[in-house]
């Protein structure tokens, strides 16, 4: 026998005969071990001493892996996922083959959890490849991300082959199809210019939900990056016509629009009158909005700075990032809320520190807010 | 008995006639457990078990490597890789280990084990990122390369996710250090690879936001330590300055203002050396000597009795790119843009000599008996003979995309560009 095989020979004797000796209820307490793990490390002694058994079960078991990561935490379900890929990566070595049905039945559930969901598939994928036929087609508007992607990326390579063979039309209609389900970056880059190259407009602020109709007030005191925590007048109350201290004088809030194709709100723009120079440093700007939900719902509060912010919904803080030109990556921070019935007020506090480099003459954000997979909700009245 | 077997020497059993076949036949046995042992004391020695080496030096005592490869010639294996990443593999045995990052938002992360002999894949695990995944477009999540202490593997992210497996592919445990810290990451991808000394695994967090270098226990994952540092982007790895026994072994942190040198089991810092140290070069070591890649390279002699530096030369002209410094035998390696293999006294810091190469050059050389392997981003390893003048004795082509630094283990070298992992040996 190949030495290395030899160990792996063995191995997978001992897994089997694991796997024989683990009941449910041995399941359902190594799974409670491996969900209960926690920030620090917590859990992980627990989790370790619960994770031979359940990566050892019989691959029947494995729909109820995948089940329990629906809830589950984000480190919770890494180490469920590596059980699932252990126990099917054993049984396809040996018996080349997973039970499809099972497997393609749990991909089709849309009530479990999105990544269980296209983890299942792929393990699907390796012994069923003709799977991807039936099940993509369906995927556009599916609550899984990463199954959804794979259908925008079909229509999109459906268009480029009626483009091809000079059906305009139909190549547009697949790609606006395509648009309005994309909610990855890099597929929306791509169909807003497969798009415009066909004369059609795109709007990514509508798209994607991004605020850009604004209060804003400033510069208020940053030096020493002490402002961050100072709580300035807009953070205690709020009225469109107040008058208060700003870092040179008296400031007041004044309407800001962005005109940006990408929502960015450029507040060292919009409080150009009011600064000491152009793009003074240690500065500080507040913006603020008006958001209307006819329900009370979960959200989430997405955005985008270089600089350091905090933001609040209806007076409560609900994210603070204090980080100074740390990168502007597209829905950089993501943060879960929920909105009132009726009128919601959003408050955006933007830092800018001392730093002059090139990279740093930003005073800006962008802000939207949507759902858990990043689809759009506008403020409606 | 056992003092009978003490008797035998190597001469006696290589004479066929000294002594009786029963007593023969025992000593060869004893040969060849002594066989044996030696070489699994050349195996284990031959591990490669973190970023630049076990020692973080970029050397090995590998001999015969290929100089000349391409395909068809001297490439064992190449198999493609289910995930891009700067990372080095790591080679423990039999084994290669390395990892990876794919999808839309490279939030997909690997750990494969490929079989030394053949490239197949022995296990491959994966990671659901719980950190940022930004990254600059030539780098990806997996930045960082992996470290082991022979049995464990720790496996380390840009996403600031820390995993321990077996060498089997058993999770042991799992950290997730930016659901302890969300603001920790940069906008190019945080690429500090973890450090394995005594009993922990040292992880560097520096960067704008929650700024730290934590000592996580490798036995349980627990935090033993955790100390602030300076709230600016760091790219270095923690190097292991070793001691004469492992409670000695000191970790060496490069901050954007100084170098620091700490305990591994306190984190308690020892000594500190203010200069304007590099942010992507990591610091190399010899002996009770430091080779800092700073404004030029600057060495230092470190007195452990009383953790202590003397510096002892600084030399402008070794001011390098981003690859760290290598020494070897009497001298010193940097790679200074662009693209120039200088090669310097290691007593004076006086160049010796300069070879022009060519593209840009991210990963650090790979110093293997007379031959330095030097490999670009354009993918191009350059081997450069290291005589009384470097000459160039090849250029070869590996793909595209090479920002890992070159590995050697068990008379192979291992080589990975952007989507690839290759196996140069001999036939």
């Amino acid at each position: 026998m190949n030495r290395q095989r030899e160990p792996i020979a063995v191995a997978a004797i001992l897994m089997g005969l694991l796997a024989a000796t683990c009941s449910a209820a041995d399941l359902d307490d190594a799974l409670s071990a491996l969900r209960a793990v926690g920030p620090q490390g917590a859990g992980n002694e627990a989790a370790s001493a619960a994770w031979p058994q359940a990566a050892a079960v019989d691959v029947s078991h494995v729909p109820e892996l995948l089940a329990a990561l629906k809830g589950a935490n984000p480190l919770a379900a890494n180490w469920i996922r590596t059980a699932v890929d252990t126990v099917c990566e054993r049984v396809l070595r040996d018996e080349g083959t997973l039970p499809q049905a099972a497997l393609k039945h749990f991909v089709q559930d849309t009530g479990q959890d999105p990544k269980a969901r296209r983890l299942a598939y792929e393990w699907l994928l390796k012994v069923d490849p003709k799977a991807q036929e039936e099940l993509v087609p369906q995927w556009l508007d599916d609550p899984s991300l990463e199954l959804r992607r794979d259908a925008v990326a079909q229509r999109i390579e459906q268009g480029e082959q009626a483009a091809a063979a000079n059906q305009k039309d139909q190549a547009v209609r697949l790609w606006e199809e395509a648009y309005d389900a994309a909610r990855d970056r890099d597929q929306i880059r791509t169909l807003t210019k497969l798009l415009k190259d066909q004369g059609r407009q795109v709007d990514l602020v509508k798209h994607d939900g991004l605020i850009v109709d604004w209060l804003a007030i400033g510069p208020f005191d940053n030096t020493d990056e002490a402002g961050f925590d100072t709580v300035y007048e807009p953070e205690k109350r709020f009225d469109p016509k107040q008058t208060l201290q700003g870092k040179h004088g008296e400031v007041t809030w004044i309407k800001v629009s962005s005109a940006s194709p990408e929502g960015v709100v450029d507040l060292y723009a919009a409080l150009k009158d009011d600064l000491a120079k152009e793009q003074e440093r240690e500065v500080i700007a507040y913006a603020t909005t008006e958001f209307h939900s006819p329900t009370q719902r979960k959200v989430q509060i997405r955005s985008t700075s270089s600089n350091a912010t905090k933001i609040w919904l209806n007076g409560e803080l609900v994210d603070a990032h204090k980080v100074y030109h740390g990168g502007t990556e597209y829905d950089q921070y993501r943060a879960d809320a929920v909105l009132r019935p009726g009128v919601n007020r959003i408050l955006v506090k933007v830092c800018q520190n001392a730093q002059t480099q090139s990279w740093t003459n930003h005073l800006d954000f962008q802000l939207r807010v949507c759902d858990e997979i990043g689809s759009a909700i506008p403020s409606q009245k | 008995m056992r003092r009978d077997r003490q008797r035998y020497s190597l001469a006696e059993v290589d004479d066929p006639g000294s002594t009786a076949t029963v007593i023969h036949m025992i000593k060869k046995t004893q040969v060849y457990v002594i066989l044996l042992a030696a070489l699994v004391a050349t195996s284990a020695g031959a591990d490669w078990l973190q970023f630049r080496g076990t020692d973080n030096t970029s050397c090995c005592e590998e001999q015969g490597l290929p100089t000349e490869f391409s395909e068809g010639k001297n490439v064992a294996w190449k198999v493609d890789l289910p995930g891009r990443g700067p990372a080095s593999p790591i080679v423990i045995g039999d084994r290669i280990f390395v990892t990876g990052s794919s999808g839309a938002r490279q939030d997909r992360l690997h750990l494969l084990a490929l079989s030394a002999d053949d490239g197949s894949t022995i296990w491959h695990r994966q990671l659901w990122a719980t950190g940022h995944t930004e990254a600059n477009s030539m780098g990806s999540v997996a930045n960082n390369t992996p470290a082991s202490d022979g049995k464990l593997v720790f496996a380390f992210y840009s996403s600031n996710d820390l995993a321990c497996f077996d060498l089997d592919g058993n999770l042991k445990w799992l950290r997730g250090l930016a659901s302890d810290f969300p603001t920790t990451r940069n906008d190019v991808g945080m690429a500090s690879s973890p450090l394995v000394v005594g009993d922990v695994v040292v992880v560097q967090c520096e960067n704008q936001g929650e700024s730290f270098v934590a000592g996580i226990d490798k036995h349980t994952g627990l935090t033993r330590w955790q100390i602030p540092r300076e709230h600016s982007a760091i790219w270095s790895s923690p190097t292991v300055l070793r001691g004469k026994t492992t409670e000695d072994d000191v970790v060496l942190l490069h901050g954007r203002s100084a170098l620091t040198g700490h305990a591994w089991q306190t984190g308690k810092e020892l000594f500190r050396y203010e200069t304007s140290v590099h942010t992507v070069a990591s610091v190399t070591t010899r002996g009770n000597r430091i080779y800092l890649p700073a404004n030029g390279l600057h060495v230092l002699q470190y007195d452990p009795a009383s953790h202590s530096l003397e510096p002892l030369w600084v030399e402008r002209k070794l001011r390098g790119g981003n690859s760290s410094p290598v020494v070897f035998s009497n001298r010193v390696l940097r790679v200074r843009n662009p693209a120039i293999l200088s090669c310097a006294d290691l007593e004076t810091g006086r160049k010796l000599w300069d070879v022009r190469l060519e593209g840009a050059i991210w990963a650090t050389p790979l110093v293997a008996g007379d031959y330095a392997y030097v490999a670009s981003y354009e993918g191009n390893v350059f081997v450069v003979h290291l005589g009384d003048k470097g000459k160039l004795a090849s250029k070869n082509f590996v793909g595209k995309g090479v920002l890992a630094s070159p590995v050697a283990a068990g008379g192979a070298l291992y080589l990975r560009n952007d989507t690839q992992l290759l196996k140069i040996a001999a036939p």
